[in-house]
């Protein structure tokens, strides 16, 4: 019943009734202050906390197995592909007039094919790649090589008619996935966008359709993953292919950990792709969040900051258009999977 | 006294601390807000400052007396996996004064299975009365379908005739007799090639005076659309299909016969021909053809003025892959020579390919401005046009957008996944997903672009366009002479529109109609006007029916602002002559008659 009565259950104290030189009055005047002071600190700090906080969140990736071996990652003759280009290989008297598919001469004709190349001697030079290639057909090096040679001279026709007839008589991993990376390179020869639309879609499909084959029996292959992944990014976004991208570049960035005892190079380009994925699909926060995470792995990579500089208004414009857009040459370039120095 | 200071002091520090701490909670929120950049936008995103012209158009095709709907073709029933696919052409617009009464009048096609197609005569108070069945033009549908329709004085005694473009019957030539009723003449005349076209113009090729008729085909012609034999009647490729109906060219013997010398000139192209459009495209006095293909490359054919032409497409156009359905011309730029307008494709998020502009380069080549210029992006794009709305003297752009409106889905995932599949024989219309209730890029408003300092901004909601209709055909034409052109739309399957144009601000303008004697055609078709006035040029050519499924007002309109009078006026008429004059009142139609032009 107290509740309910109106008079104050005890008199209110009246600051004027205390002599403001008091202890009593100093004290609460302290205490006042104190608890001021604090309230102050409190809400600047969670001010502080809230404009500052930590904005970085752990990504959803897939587990992989507590231990992938090199040839599961897809790169088991890393250690190979790792070992410097023989330096003046023209001038190197092991290196046969005639190219030959020799493979103790393979590097070398890698070499001296390159350097033909650079001098203008593009026939000559190709051949040498193409010896190289030929000496083993599984071996990335010699062939990415040889096929970015190939591209990069708009020889298209050539490209496809090597790597075609060699993976029909050739259904290992490696020939398979060169194949397929094939595929990407002959969109050069397709019309500039925004024609030459479905031509370029179609080489997209079968590039999907050889890497489906290799995921299927090698899941953890960092370079069919990453290729399938880049290959269903650039489609139009209605057609479906983000989700399956996401998924791919999801494994991508996830196998950056066992892949970084060959190489980190790839890291910050896992991190980009699997951010772009999200971009393009207007999820500009989760795309920020993936790129923040590939900062925190591989700190002041320039690729990066340049995803975080573009202003969120303009992204799903740019992913649609100069960055991911179809009919955005793709590098096809593999060296990226095993390059020291980083 | 003290006491209270003291106690106000307090309450003064409380009040500046609560307001510190919210201070410092605002700044925070607003850091936190702002990662989404919204504050920035709020106070940044100025709306852009309009600068284009007020336009204000009016549907009024009920007052008017032309609201009738398009009846569609129905195809046999060996295509009715995708039947909306198929039956989605054939509504069309033409304007000719067939009466001779000083009033454009216009003829609306359909399509379907013994449907009238509509003269709607001109009864000059603001209202039209169809008068079709007395003219003996309604009943073109008894067998195949009526696509389109183009008028043209074919035997120059100064009354249009009209030929009408059907799918897998015979197209037909009707003659008119003077009197208000027309007679076909397709067998006497020898013009009824039976394919599946979708457009045709009337122009002078070989520049004898007599105008003759080009005519786009679409299906190959031996497939009777009604009565398949095979399903292998489609393009055979999304991007470069050549399997087309080969195109007509009916030359004017002069005796009321004409013989198809399409393949004999080298101009039978195969490409999947929609529209049809020439005009002098390389300043030589002749006129050039220039096809619309859909699914690949669009050509372009020059007229040497000698009878025959050459296929200068590798030169003057770039790759196109696009699927053109509509080709307008005029000199958007005021350099003196046509530029192209061009309708494709846009579906964001599955075929983004842009309409074309292409700006004439005057060296013989040609380069697509519309990105530039902003015209690109509009949708399923079919006809467009040219026009000055409101005749300050710069061209709007109006297309005309939209392919299948049905159901809430949309086809173009099944058809994008068709197209992108390697190994489809998509020639196979049997291959071909089932479309069955699906929209395909359906729903879609036309557009309207206007000029706004040196692009273009797209304006047709805020203009008055309301509808949102499967457009086809657009013709342009001033119904009530008061010098500002109206807009009639030929939708597809759907209501007839007329929009009446007020503008918000009159112009002055000079409207003038060419009659050519001589080595010309009379309908003047090719005629290339030159009006100077303050100190600008503005260059016009009299149309030979170009736009998809349409014609417009053969008559040319110059919008001249607020210039009160034309310093030049220069006729250069399809025979070459050269005439000249400057005693011409604003406002108003003149009729020049080749040779008489006053000096």
């Amino acid at each position: 019943m107290k509740l309910l009565t109106n008079k104050p259950a005890t008199k209110p104290v009246d600051d004027a009734e205390i002599p403001s030189s008091s202890p009593r009055r100093r004290r609460l005047r302290r205490t006042l202050w104190v608890s001021l002071i604090v309230l102050v600190l409190l809400l600047s700090g969670s001010g502080g906390y809230l404009l500052f906080r930590p904005r970085v969140q752990p990504l959803a990736l897939p587990t992989l197995p507590s231990h992938l071996s090199d040839e599961e990652l897809g790169l088991s003759g890393w250690l190979a592909y790792q070992q410097p280009l023989p330096a003046n290989a023209l001038n190197d008297p092991r290196l046969p007039n005639a190219p030959q598919v020799n493979p103790a001469l393979a590097l070398l004709e890698d070499a001296a094919g390159q350097a033909l190349i650079k001098q203008g001697q593009l026939d000559r030079g190709l051949a040498y790649l193409q010896a190289a290639a030929q000496s083993d057909a599984s071996n990335l090096r010699y062939s990415n090589d040889y096929r970015l040679a190939l591209r990069d001279h708009k020889l298209f026709t050539d490209e496809f008619t090597y790597f075609s007839k060699l993976a029909e008589h050739d259904d290992s991993t490696n020939t398979q996935i060169n194949l397929a990376l094939v595929y990407v390179d002959q969109m050069r020869g397709c019309p500039l966008p925004p024609d030459g639309l479905v031509c370029q879609a179609q080489h997209s499909w079968s590039s999907i359709n050889i890497l489906d084959k290799v995921l299927s029996s090698h899941p953890y292959n960092v370079i069919a993953r990453f290729a399938r992944g880049l290959n269903h990014l650039y489609w139009p976004t209605l057609m479906g292919h983000l989700p399956m991208a996401q998924v791919d570049l999801q494994y991508a960035v996830a196998l950056t950990g066992p892949l970084s005892t060959i190489s980190k190079d790839f890291t910050p380009t896992a991190y980009i792709a699997l951010g772009d994925v999200f971009a393009k699909d207007s999820k500009a926060e989760l795309a920020r969040n993936v790129w923040l995470n590939g900062q925190a792995v591989v700190a002041n990579n320039s690729d990066l900051n340049a995803r975080l500089n573009i202003p969120q208004e303009k992204l799903v414009d740019a992913e649609n258009g100069p960055l991911r857009g179809l009919g955005v040459y793709v590098d096809t370039g593999l060296e990226t999977f095993w390059k020291t120095g980083r | 006294m003290e006491p209270n200071s003291k106690r106000t002091s307090r309450r003064q520090m409380l009040k500046h601390t609560i307001q510190a701490s919210l201070g410092v909670a605002a700044v925070a929120a607003v850091g936190l807000a702002n990662h989404g950049n919204w504050f920035g936008k709020l106070f940044n995103n100025k709306p852009p400052q309009v600068t284009y012209p007020a336009f204000r158009l009016q549907e009024i095709s009920h007052k008017a007396g032309v609201a009738v709907t398009h009846q569609k073709v129905l195809l046999d029933s060996k295509l009715d996996n995708i039947m909306p696919w198929m039956c989605s052409v054939g509504a069309a617009v033409s304007a000719a004064d067939y009466n001779n009464d000083g009033l454009v009048d216009v003829f609306v096609t359909s399509s379907g299975r013994n449907t009238p197609c509509h003269l709607f005569r001109n009864n000059g108070d603001g209202t039209f009365t169809d008068v079709a069945a007395e003219a003996g033009v309604a009943d073109l549908n008894g067998e195949g379908g009526v696509m389109d329709a183009v008028w043209g004085d074919f035997d120059n005694d100064g009354w249009p005739d009209l030929y009408i473009v059907k799918w897998s019957a015979p197209n037909r030539l009707f003659r008119n007799n003077h009197d208000g009723t027309f007679t076909d003449i397709t067998v006497s005349s020898g013009t009824g090639y039976q394919g599946n076209g979708n457009g045709a113009i009337w122009f002078d090729y070989n520049e004898d005076g007599l105008l003759d008729l080009y005519i786009g085909n679409y299906f190959r012609p031996e497939n009777d659309l009604w009565n398949l034999h095979t399903t292998l009647i489609m393009h055979n490729d999304f991007e470069n299909a050549r399997n087309g109906g080969p195109n007509v060219l009916y030359r004017n013997n002069g005796d009321g016969t004409f013989t198809n010398v399409a393949h004999e000139l080298g101009v039978d192209d195969t490409g999947w021909t929609l529209d049809v459009s020439a005009c002098d495209l390389f300043n030589t006095g002749h006129m050039d053809l220039y096809l619309s293909n859909d699914f690949g490359q669009d050509v372009i054919f020059k007229n040497h003025g000698n009878g025959t032409f050459t296929n200068v497409t590798e030169h003057a156009l770039p790759i196109d892959t696009r699927k053109g359905m509509n080709a307008d011309i005029a000199d958007l730029d005021g350099d003196g020579y046509p530029d192209i307008y061009v309708s494709n494709i846009t579906k964001s998020g599955y075929l983004v390919e842009g309409n074309f502009l292409w700006h004439n380069n005057r060296d013989g080549t040609f380069t697509d401005k519309a990105p530039e210029l902003g015209v690109d992006r509009a949708g399923w794009s079919w006809g467009a046009k040219f026009v000055d709305l409101d005749n300050d003297g710069e061209l709007e752009i109006m297309a005309l957008n939209g392919f299948v409106s049905a159901g809430s889905g949309d086809y173009w995932f099944q058809l994008g996944t068709m197209a992108t599949t390697p190994g489809v024989v998509v020639e196979d219309a049997l291959h071909w997903p089932p479309i069955g209730t699906h929209s395909i890029s359906g729903y879609e408003r036309p557009s309207l672009f206007a000029k706004q300092g040196k692009h273009y901004v797209e304006i047709a909601e805020a203009a008055g366009i309301a509808e949102v209709y499967n457009g086809r055909g657009l013709c342009i034409a001033d119904y009530d002479n008061d010098g500002l052109p109206e807009l009639f739309i030929a939708n597809q399957g759907q209501p007839f529109l007329l929009y009446k144009n007020t503008p918000q601000q009159r112009n002055h303008w000079l409207g003038l109609q060419l009659i050519g004697t001589g080595k010309s055609n009379r309908d003047a078709i090719g005629a290339r006007v030159t009006v100077t006035a303050g100190g600008r040029k503005w260059v016009k050519w009299v149309d030979p029916g170009n736009g998809f499924a349409s014609q417009s007002d053969r008559r040319l309109i110059f919008g001249l602002g607020k210039l009160t009078k034309i310093d030049a006026l220069e006729v250069r008429w399809p025979d070459g002559r050269v005439e000249q004059t400057k005693e011409l009142h604003l406002d108003q139609y003149h009729t020049l008659k080749e040779g008489e032009v006053a000096v």
